[in-house]
């Protein structure tokens, strides 16, 4: 679905990537794991093709004609207006007919309740919730979360989980950044370590436990972040 | 059209929008009542009521800076209290001595401490009554010599050297940069124009505060994984600056028709294009300069140096140069 072939990404002269290859295909559900300014968000933004690598050999398979579904960590909403404008504003931009679909979403993520309330009004989970359905409305083949579970409550994580997870099983293709262990738990199948812009390691996440133990023997700040979150 | 009402709906966008015109236009109608209230009284009085001097107060059109009161009685106590500036009282037998020509002391003039202008009315009306003099000084030579025509008739006919216009009328050129153009139809709207602009450039810069946002909240990032989804936004903000504009220089035209501020349709469609280069300018600057700081240091350096500049060539100060023209207000002046 995505090949990346060694890829070199520099930005003011710093090396950000540094000669990444990697592969997804469909179905995956991956979490870019590291520490901060390993790249993680910059390969993430390069996967969903909003930047151009400086170098190496970047393809998508044109399998679909639909847009990809991007999440970035802040909220990228506009904060004076409500749910609904937001539904709706985004319905028209990626002219989804499919009311079920969204229908189903808004179910799932209990956003009927909030819908006349405004950006502003909604709590932090809330908020998250929006933003990740505003992502999703057209029913995107590939979805990009970069930290999109940050300051969320457990219920509304439980929700966004839920939702993901059916979507992955229905074959939609997931690529995450986070540092939660229980969205890793519940919805990463791999794992890609970064470390100064350098993929240092992909395992299956049935493999945790062992590089887990492994990394504890590897002197790097992602020892720490095993051995903490672990 | 969600990113109109998200930024038409801000408390901080209307206050912009309505409040700051509001303020403005009431800052100009004080400006004009205090303009008008910047009259100069003075006071002619006439205790003997005679009809040549009535004639002759009809023939002084009140001029510009005067509020002229013609009275019966003298009252010398609202010189004092400074109502008015001066006081010209006429002598008796106006008629007879102007016939004569014997124009010596005709008037007293009486006038206070605080005086200062009243001077420019004594040479008005002066100028007034010497037209009269001269045209009796003149029948009274011609009726002299030729016995059959009347004295009135000669007066009446030496009217036609005076009135309606002057003797002699002057075509006017000027002659410098630029075209050569009839004085009587320039009008300068230059400051104003000016002080139009200058809203509309920090409102401008008000609004690309909103495009910083969706660039820092991702929002552009999100937007540009859809086919012109990036795009969309730009047109939809570009429109909705171009509808501003519109509105508000429409706004500018008709309220200065209503309080008798005559801006040409011209001016206010240049007025219009340099708005609409200033907004292409601001967002290519936005574009560019990706640092909020930088942008606001630029554009708001640019803005105080164009002021500036205008007015040194507004004032006649400095020439124009041709640097000059890269400051958008110069090309106003």
């Amino acid at each position: 679905m995505l090949q990346l072939n060694n890829i070199i990404y520099k930005n003011k002269n710093k090396m950000i990537l540094n000669g990444i290859s990697a592969e997804v295909k469909q179905g995956d559900s991956i979490c870019l794991f590291g520490p901060n300014g390993a790249g993680k968000s910059t390969l993430l933004k390069m996967l969903a093709g909003l930047i151009e690598p400086d170098q190496g050999v970047y393809k998508q398979d044109k399998l679909t004609s639909k847009p990809v579904g991007y999440i970035p960590q802040q909220l990228a909403l506009f904060p004076n207006m409500t749910v609904k404008d937001h539904l709706s504003f985004y319905k028209k931009m990626t002219k989804q007919k499919d009311r079920e679909f969204i229908e189903a979403m808004s179910n799932a993520l209990s956003l009927n309740e909030i819908k006349k309330k405004k950006v502003e009004e909604l709590s932090g989970g809330m908020a998250r919730k929006l933003n990740l359905a505003v992502g999703l409305i057209h029913e995107p083949d590939i979805i990009f979360l970069d930290e999109a579970f940050v300051g969320v409550d457990l219920a509304a994580k439980h929700d966004m989980l839920q939702w993901l997870r059916l979507l992955n099983e229905d074959g939609v293709t997931i690529v995450l950044i986070t540092h939660d262990w229980h969205v890793i738990h519940h919805l990463a199948k791999t794992l890609w370590v970064l470390e100064d812009g350098r993929m240092v390691d992909q395992f299956s996440i049935e493999n945790l436990p062992q590089k887990a133990e492994e990394y504890k023997l590897v002197d790097s700040p992602l020892n720490k972040m095993f051995a903490v979150q672990n | 059209m969600i990113l109109w009402k998200s930024i038409l709906t801000k408390k901080t966008t209307l206050l912009l929008l309505i409040l700051m015109p509001i303020i403005l236009l009431i800052s100009i109608s004080l400006f004009q009542q205090t303009a008008d209230d910047f009259r100069v009284s003075v006071q002619v009085v006439d205790p003997y009521e005679q009809s040549e001097f009535n004639e002759l107060m009809e023939r002084v059109d009140e001029p510009e800076p005067f509020s002229v009161q013609v009275n019966n009685e003298l009252d010398l106590q609202s010189l004092a209290r400074g109502d008015v500036e001066a006081i010209f009282v006429v002598e008796n037998n106006f008629e007879k001595k102007v016939q004569n020509g014997n124009i010596d002391e005709l008037f007293t003039w009486y006038r206070y401490d605080h005086s200062i202008v009243d001077g420019l009315f004594k040479e008005y009306i002066a100028a007034t009554l010497m037209e009269t003099v001269v045209r009796h000084e003149a029948a009274r030579y011609v009726t002299d010599e030729l016995e059959q025509v009347s004295r009135q008739e000669v007066f009446d006919f030496g009217l036609r050297y005076f009135e309606p216009d002057p003797l002699f009328q002057m075509n006017f050129q000027s002659y410098g940069h630029g075209s050569q153009v009839d004085e009587r139809h320039e009008v300068k709207h230059g400051p104003i124009l000016l002080f139009i602009w200058a809203y509309i450039w920090l409102l401008i810069i008000y609004f690309t505060s909103f495009i910083d946002q969706y660039r820092e909240t991702q929002l552009l990032n999100r937007l540009s994984v859809y086919t012109f989804g990036k795009v969309k936004l730009y047109r939809s903000w570009l429109t909705l600056m171009l509808v501003l504009i519109s509105v508000l220089l429409s706004g500018v035209g008709l309220i200065s028709s209503q309080m008798n501020i005559q801006l040409e349709t011209n001016a206010l469609m240049s007025l219009f294009f340099l708005c609409i280069i200033s907004v292409l300018l601001l967002l290519i600057f936005n574009l560019l300069l990706k640092n909020r700081k930088t942008f606001l240091a630029l554009t708001i350096m640019y803005w105080i140096v164009s002021i500036v500049m205008f007015m040194l060539v507004d004032w006649q100060i400095v020439d124009e140069a041709w640097w000059g023209y890269f400051l958008i207000p110069v090309w106003l002046s």
